[in-house]
């Protein structure tokens, strides 16, 4: 691996809406597709992993698209990997 | 460490996992004895070991009580998941655990540069092999039994394994952010530079293994605190514990991570494989957990050289200048991300060779579908390259009626020449001396006339010819690359040395979490060790998580990195021990030296034992060694001071081609290369050898064939490496130019051999057999003149 891993990495974990449904993260998905940074993570889960400033221009968006989609709540994860840094 | 007794069976509990067949604790409970100074064939603590058989490699683990860990896994390239019945397996004797993805506590997926990689997958699958479920048994063929009872009801989906229609709209999309993964352009000079003659190609390199002997292996044992120790063949010990860490939901600090026997990495154990699987098992039984993957399953269990597709135009001036360089890179990543958008930019970087030409336009591409994923492979995205550049190269020779040879030495890259990125190369770039240097070495002797001995014809002693058919032929590339990590990565090492008495003789332990993987870095470290401190003795403990971290054993680094860092804490040490004579008798510390387990003045006169200075003393330091910064390259134009430092080689190949039956011997091939300094000449030589053997398999033989997203050849019978038979001798010619930034002039030595030696034998072959050989490897088909074939139909 001889460039840096990304920079920043933010998961968003997100509990449906009242439905049950998968709405939320089907939304939470897409707008985190069109910044170019995202993967999947997990059934209830998407994150966003790149460039310090990307990641963090995009987490706005995410938000409001699965909110706006009915999630009740929404946890973020921050990652930074400790191997870029001395 | 408690919960289980880990040791030779029978014998009193140890601190650490050893053999089952316990030969000699030398390797997990001791560290290694080394001794020889930097400079000279200092030999290799395991080489007797491997040699009769008896090193304990991951896969000879053991603990009292362990369960051991088997996988399920996709059989289809690309499906949806419905439903998972593991109830068959909770239900069967002797099964301890079954987990799918929603038995992962923390994040669930894994990646060197991308978390996107499932630790079990949930819905989709992307290839064929990805784990669905693991399971924990109490003999591992229950746990075989129990994984094969899981149900999966699977709908099936058409796989995605062209990487160039996965970069159209048309293909579905496998990731949400779409397929490309990464696109790298460079752009210098002009763009609508023209030359004299123009010469086109487009070049196929096909999907290699790395092949390694020891497959994929680690025993986790799980603590009494809701920790776990990870017994494990690896490249990189702490962007492991970073990944099992993050997927167990726990601080690094309860992931305790320890290097095992390791039998050959080539950069397919720098993602991790079974090490998160494990660990879960692990903590959920709450029992030690063996896993160790068949040669079958480990095809599936690593990434492999990405395939590339490779479009060239090569400008030049009648007289063989190249004017311009137009190239188009398609690599394919498959499924998930692993190393490849590094991949990809080593192949832009290096994709007009060690040739200084003024006018490039490159596009590097990296894909997803839905084959095999691909990641590091020695040589790095360089080899892909190479194999079209040269081929090109010989190509316009051809073109302009030039000696191949003469062509090159007209546009060698020199010292202070730039690359197509704009990065001046600083240090010696003896490209030209390299060529001179092969030409100058006397070729094989020729073919004999008449009757020959079968065992030196192609095809051997299967008696395939008695000479008739077979033509000669000899070819030449050179190639180079990147040492170290790149585009603004703080790479560093870390080495912690203590300085003592043991048994009345002065000892240095030098402990780092660097892995040795075969490449013989335990003995390098050692030699550093010995050649700072001045004493016999040197004892490369166990690499663990412990010290911080080493970096990968990858990018042919270690020996510059963590060679680094060892010097750094002994010259620290060293500076202590001076500084204890200073005040204790006097004299001026700068004046000092160590020999001979001594401290001794600027002219050899001994001034005291450090068995005397010392007594019961520890002198002891750690040191971090970084190379100098590196810069991420202009998304738009490519250009950036990406790379610390650059590696040459070359090579020339000598063949005998069967041109009736398709088939190749390799007579002999010379090499010369840039070390920059040997610190060990003979391990140097092991890894020019090996190289060439893994560039000779590329050019004649290893291919994983992928039909449809299908692996066809998951076998050493059916996946060829080269053996004893087909390696030919290796002339070498070692160059010692002594880079300025490497400790002592060093220079990064195992891939460089890996790079240039495919083109070199490919080029040989098309000289043999006037075939355009296109792509590698070589078939036996691609070899045999059509108008023969179509004649015996």
């Amino acid at each position: 691996m001889p460039v840096a891993p990304a920079e920043l990495t933010i998961e968003f974990t997100v509990a449906p809406g009242p439905d049950d449904d998968r709405t939320a993260v089907r939304a939470a998905v897409a707008a985190a597709a069109e910044s170019g940074l995202a993967h999947e993570t997990g059934p209830d889960r998407v994150a966003l992993s790149g460039a310090h400033d990307a990641v963090i221009g995009a987490v706005a968006g995410v938000l409001d698209a699965c909110v706006r989609a009915g999630a009740r709540g929404v946890d973020l994860r921050i990652e930074v990997p400790t191997e870029v840094r001395p | 460490m408690s919960g289980a007794s880990v040791g030779p069976r029978g014998e009193t509990p140890v601190p650490a996992p050893v053999p089952e067949t316990a030969p000699t604790p030398l390797v997990v409970d001791d560290g290694e004895l080394v001794r020889g100074r930097i400079g000279v064939s200092a030999p290799r603590p395991d080489g007797t070991l491997k040699v009769e058989g008896a090193f304990a490699y991951a896969s000879d683990l053991w603990a009292e009580g362990m369960l051991w860990g088997v996988t399920l896994r996709s059989p289809h390239p690309r499906a949806r998941i419905l439903t998972i019945d593991t109830s068959p397996a909770v239900a069967m004797a002797g099964v301890h655990a079954v987990l799918t993805h929603a038995d992962v506590p923390g994040r669930k997926t894994y990646g060197l540069e991308h978390p996107d990689q499932p630790v079990l997958a949930w819905e989709d699958v992307r290839y064929e092999g990805e784990a669905v479920a693991i399971v924990a048994a109490d003999h591992p063929e229950t746990a075989r039994r129990a994984a094969r009872s899981i149900v999966v009801e699977y709908e099936v989906l058409e796989p995605v394994v062209d990487a160039e229609w996965a970069m159209t709209d048309e293909a579905p999309r496998l990731h949400p952010s779409g397929n490309l993964l990464r696109h790298v352009p460079i752009r210098r000079g002009d763009p609508d530079a023209t030359g004299d003659v123009v010469v086109r190609g487009t070049y196929e390199v096909g999907m290699q293994d790395q092949a390694f002997l020891g497959p994929e292996s680690g025993l986790a044992v799980p603590d009494d605190e809701g920790g776990v120790d990870l017994y494990i063949a690896t490249q990189w010990l702490h962007v492991d514990r970073e990944q099992v860490a993050a997927s167990l939901d726990l601080p690094p600090e309860k992931v305790r991570l320890t290097l095992s026997g390791v039998g050959g990495a080539f950069g397919g154990r720098e993602d991790v494989s079974m090490q998160i699987h494990s660990c879960l098992l692990a903590l959920r039984t709450r029992r030690p957990v063996k896993m160790v993957y068949s040669r079958e399953e480990s095809f599936f269990g690593h990434v492999h050289r990405h395939p590339a597709r490779l479009e060239y135009e090569h400008h030049a001036t009648r007289d063989g200048r190249l004017v311009a360089v137009r190239a188009r890179i398609v690599l394919d990543g498959g499924a998930y991300a692993s190393s490849s958008t590094a991949v990809c930019s080593n192949a832009a970087c290096f994709a007009v060779g060690p040739y200084a030409v003024a006018n490039c336009h490159i596009d590097a591409y990296v894909v997803y579908t839905d084959n095999p994923p691909c990641g590091a492979m020695r040589g790095f995205g360089a080899v892909q390259a190479c194999f079209a550049y040269e081929s090109q190269m010989d190509r316009l020779a051809a073109a302009l009626g030039m000696d191949p040879i003469d062509l090159r030495l007209r546009n060698a890259m020199a010292t202070g020449d730039e690359l197509p990125t704009g990065q001046r190369v600083a240090g010696p770039a003896p490209v030209a001396e390299l060529l001179e240097r092969l030409r100058a070495m006397p070729l094989p002797p020729p073919a004999m006339e008449g009757p020959r001995d079968v065992r030196e014809l192609p095809g051997g002693v299967s008696n395939a010819t008695h000479g008739e058919g077979v033509r000669r032929g000899v070819g030449y590339a050179v190639g180079c690359k990147n040492i170290g990590f790149s585009e603004g990565f703080d790479d560093y090492s870390t080495a912690h040395v203590r300085l003592q008495i043991a048994a009345g003789t002065p000892q240095a332990d030098v402990h780092t979490a660097a892995a040795e993987v075969g490449q013989g870095l335990v003995t390098i470290l050692g030699q550093i060790a010995r050649t700072e401190l001045g004493v016999d003795d040197a004892v490369v403990v166990p690499s663990d998580t412990t010290v911080g971290s080493a970096g990968s054993s990858s990018a042919s680094r270690q020996t510059w990195m963590t060679g680094g860092a060892v010097k750094m804490a002994c010259e620290a040490v060293r500076a202590d021990v001076f500084s204890r004579v200073a005040e204790r008798f006097g004299r001026d510390p700068t004046q000092l030296l160590l020999r001979d387990g001594r401290v001794v003045d600027a002219s050899g006169a001994p001034i005291v034992a450090l068995a005397e200075l010392l007594g019961d003393d520890v002198v002891e330091a750690t040191a971090e060694h970084h190379h100098r910064p590196t810069f991420p390259l202009d998304p738009e134009t490519g250009q950036g001071d990406a790379h610390v430092a650059f590696a040459f080689a070359a090579h020339r190949a000598v063949v005998d081609v069967d041109v009736e039956l398709g088939l190749v011997r390799v007579v002999e091939i010379a090499t010369a290369q840039d070390v920059g300094k040997a610190l060990n000449p003979q391990a140097v030589e092991g890894q020019i050898e090996g190289g060439i053997a893994q560039g000779l398999g590329l050019a004649l033989m290893e291919e994983i064939q992928v039909r449809n997203g299908l692996v066809r050849n998951p076998s050493f019978t059916d996946y060829l490496i080269p053996t004893v038979l087909d390696m030919p001798p290796v002339r070498i010619d070692v160059l010692e130019l002594g880079d300025p930034d490497g400790p002592y002039g060093v220079k990064g030595v195992g891939e460089p051999p890996t790079i240039s030696s495919t083109p070199a034998v490919v080029a040989a072959v098309r000289a043999a057999s006037g075939r355009p050989l296109t792509r590698v490897p070589v078939r036996p088909d691609d070899l045999v003149d059509p108008a023969l074939l179509e004649g015996s139909r």
